[in-house]
């Protein structure tokens, strides 16, 4: 069975302030703070040289040299990526070759790039857990990362979605498990897509339902169709309905009761999701956010906020904890995790 | 539990057979359209015709036929499918993943869209992700739809504009196409579908990608790391988000990883065995570039000169060929795209 050996994050230095952004958009702390429950968030080299550019995938390779020192093995032990993203170094290919070749794997490894939003983490899980589980992996690396900064309208007709989004990485090393206890085995995958509300959180350009992917007229009237485009409320209510559910439905499938949660580790999108988390779980499980410092940074959010948990002693040996997502598609899904 | 759910619970009975197979493999049709190659003065050994989608269409458009169709032809429904594989580098939005409009014009409400975006390789991953899932028995029934609409990225250009040689190739050979298949067992077939289908048993499966040559054949925008902006008015207008292909680069790139390939993981079926008469390889270049490694140009099916190129679709093309054809009973289908990402696989028709 598919085990997590470790979970490592990195996000860049630069901090930008609910106050930072105040000072070119109208906005204020106060009004992040009540409708998404956001601090500060980090950006890379937002207008500041002296903090360090780095690329997606340089990014991810920080993280995974860490995450694979905690699990005691060498990068030429990495025999596949899944790498997910919607803020690639290229539209094509994707950052996880680039990620391969800088962490000097020169022999043909499997590399997955996956475009899953919110849920691309969990997405990911998924298919290293089959890679693990038919033998034909031992050591792969699942990646969630953004960098958003670079793809965000910094004017004030941009705040309602600039002040969430926020860049960061975070990576699992996922490897069989053969250990009798079943430490960290995942213990199953949950995901749904209902595609009838795709216009409700998403990007429009470059896109292939034109003729043209994207022209200069787009860059005219606030560019719009090129920067994130959200109905907060529609998306906040879907999140509230199908969040809490897709953890129990997966709970039912393997005979649990959300009794037995010790740790409930969401997508960090909004403060107020969150806090709906942890009512429809009241008194049985504690519900992790860290959103007030990171933001939210899509693919990465999850893996983020584990290796914050983990490394803050929150999780312990034995402990059942369920990851969950939802985002753009929309796409949802929960994963079960025996820690 | 969502009261619309057709299916139950993933978790199957272990006396179902699981040997993953591939079976009721589509194109999309309507609304594409052979066209004479403008472009062909442009460049030494492009394609005398390529592929164009109606500009009403969409890529989700071209892909809810092609699934569609399969579904028809297997006797299935969407509710039967517990795991959409999207397979593109051009979907209708920049996102969502296309794979959640091609679920919800399919009506589902439920069914997960796993999008992956692999070049011409996409194809064999999907086969790869699912045909693991199947063995495992996370899944029993999994969708592949593949996607390229790969034409379009060059639309937006106009005469003044100035195009670099390297994205002129690419110009004179992108083509757009849709296709879809199922895999599943023959269990499954039997109890949901339609039993007497062909299907085509997956023999050998291989994916890797070697990037030491992974800008030979790139679209470099939008960039993530571009800052201030990951696609700039300019940037635009000066066609940089224009995919390019340095042939000679990636002619070399590849044939190396085809040959590693080769070498290492079909070492037990060497070329000249397995194929009585099927060796098919779809690229952004001629298949007789591989001539080296191969050494079966004469036998190699090759779509380009006819079609152009279609992207991972290319390789959906070459499995509805194998699965049509009466005459050999296995083949070798490769896929080699950006990366630079490669797939291969033994297919035996059953």
């Amino acid at each position: 069975m598919a085990s997590i050996a470790a979970v490592k994050h990195f996000v860049p230095e630069q901090i930008i302030s609910n106050d930072d952004l105040s000072a070119f958009m109208e906005t204020s702390d106060e009004w992040i703070r009540t409708r998404s429950g956001i601090e500060q968030r980090h950006w890379l080299r937002r207008g500041n040289e002296k903090f360090k550019s780095m690329t997606n995938h340089e990014m991810v390779y920080n993280a995974a040299l860490q995450a694979l020192n905690e699990a005691g093995l060498a990068k030429e032990e990495v025999d596949a990526i899944v790498y997910a993203t919607i803020s690639p170094d290229n539209e094509v290919p994707g950052s996880g070759v680039l990620l391969q070749q800088l962490l000097g794997i020169k022999d043909p490894i499997p590399v997955v790039e996956i475009r899953n939003q919110c849920s691309g983490f969990i997405f990911g899980l998924m298919v290293a857990r089959s890679y693990v589980d038919s033998g034909s992996s031992k050591c792969v690396l699942v990646v969630g990362a953004e960098i958003q900064s670079s793809g965000l309208d910094l004017s004030t007709a941009g705040r309602a979605t600039t002040v969430l989004f926020a860049d960061g990485c975070g990576v699992a090393v996922i490897i069989p498990d053969t250990c009798s206890e079943g430490i960290h085995q995942i213990l199953g995958i949950k995901l749904v897509t209902d595609g009838q509300y795709a216009d409700k959180l998403g990007i429009r350009y470059p896109g292939f339902s034109r003729p043209v992917t994207v022209a200069p007229d787009d860059f005219d009237n606030g560019a719009t169709g090129l920067f994130p485009e959200m109905d907060g409320k529609f998306v906040f209510k879907m999140a509230s309905h199908f969040m809490p559910e897709v953890i129990r439905d997966l709970l039912k499938e393997h005979d649990l009761s959300p009794a037995q949660l010790k740790m409930i580790i969401p997508h960090q999108a909004n403060q107020r999701i969150i806090d709906m988390l942890q009512a429809s779980f009241a008194g049985e499980v504690s519900v992790f956010s860290n959103i007030a410092h990171y933001g939210n940074t899509t693919a990465a959010s999850i893996p983020i906020a584990t290796s914050e948990a983990i490394s803050k002693g929150l999780i312990k040996s034995g402990d059942l904890i369920a990851l969950v997502s939802f985002g753009a598609g929309f796409s949802w899904g929960a994963c079960l995790i025996r820690w | 539990m969502r009261s619309d759910v057709v299916w139950t619970s993933s978790r199957i009975s272990s006396e179902m057979d699981c040997t993953p197979l591939v079976c009721g493999v589509s194109l999309a049709s309507d609304g594409f359209h052979k066209i004479a190659n403008p472009y062909l003065s442009e460049c030494f050994e492009a394609p005398h015709s390529l592929v164009r989608a109606a500009p009403e269409l969409a890529p989700s458009d071209g892909a809810v036929e092609a699934a569609s169709k399969t579904l028809i032809d297997l006797g299935l429904k969407i509710e039967n499918v517990d795991l959409l594989i999207s397979s593109t580098q051009t979907p209708d939005l920049n996102n969502p993943s296309l794979a959640s409009t091609i679920l919800y014009k399919l009506g589902s409400k439920v069914v997960p869209g796993l999008e992956i975006k692999q070049s011409t390789a996409g194809v064999h991953y999907a086969l790869d992700i699912a045909s693991k899932l199947i063995q495992l028995k996370q899944r029993r029934c999994v969708l592949v739809v593949a996607t390229e609409f790969l034409s379009r990225y060059f639309a937006g250009y106009h005469d003044s504009l100035t195009i670099s040689d390297f994205q002129k190739v690419m110009r004179s050979r992108s083509s757009d196409a849709a296709g879809a298949f199922i895999v599943t067992s023959q269990k499954y077939l039997e109890n949901f579908g339609d039993p007497q289908v062909k299907t085509l048993q997956i023999d050998s499966l291989f994916v890797g990608s070697d990037p030491q040559a992974w800008d030979s054949y790139a679209v470099l925008l939008p960039s993530s790391s571009q800052f201030p902006i990951r696609l700039s008015r300019e940037d635009v207008i000066e066609g940089k988000h224009f995919p390019y292909i340095d042939q000679s680069k990636f002619i070399s790139a590849s044939n190396r990883v085809l040959r590693y390939m080769i070498d290492r993981k079909f070492s037990e079926f060497s070329v000249g065995q397995v194929c009585s008469a099927k060796i098919a390889i779809h690229a952004p270049i001629e298949a007789i570039k591989y001539n080296e490694v191969i050494n079966s140009t004469d036998r190699i099916e090759d779509l380009f000169p006819d079609k152009g190129f279609l992207g991972s679709v290319g390789v959906v093309e070459h499995l509805k060929d194998f699965i049509s054809q009466t005459a050999s009973k296995r083949g070798f289908l490769v896929g080699i795209g950006s990366g630079v990402q490669i797939g291969g696989a033994i297919l035996g028709i059953r």
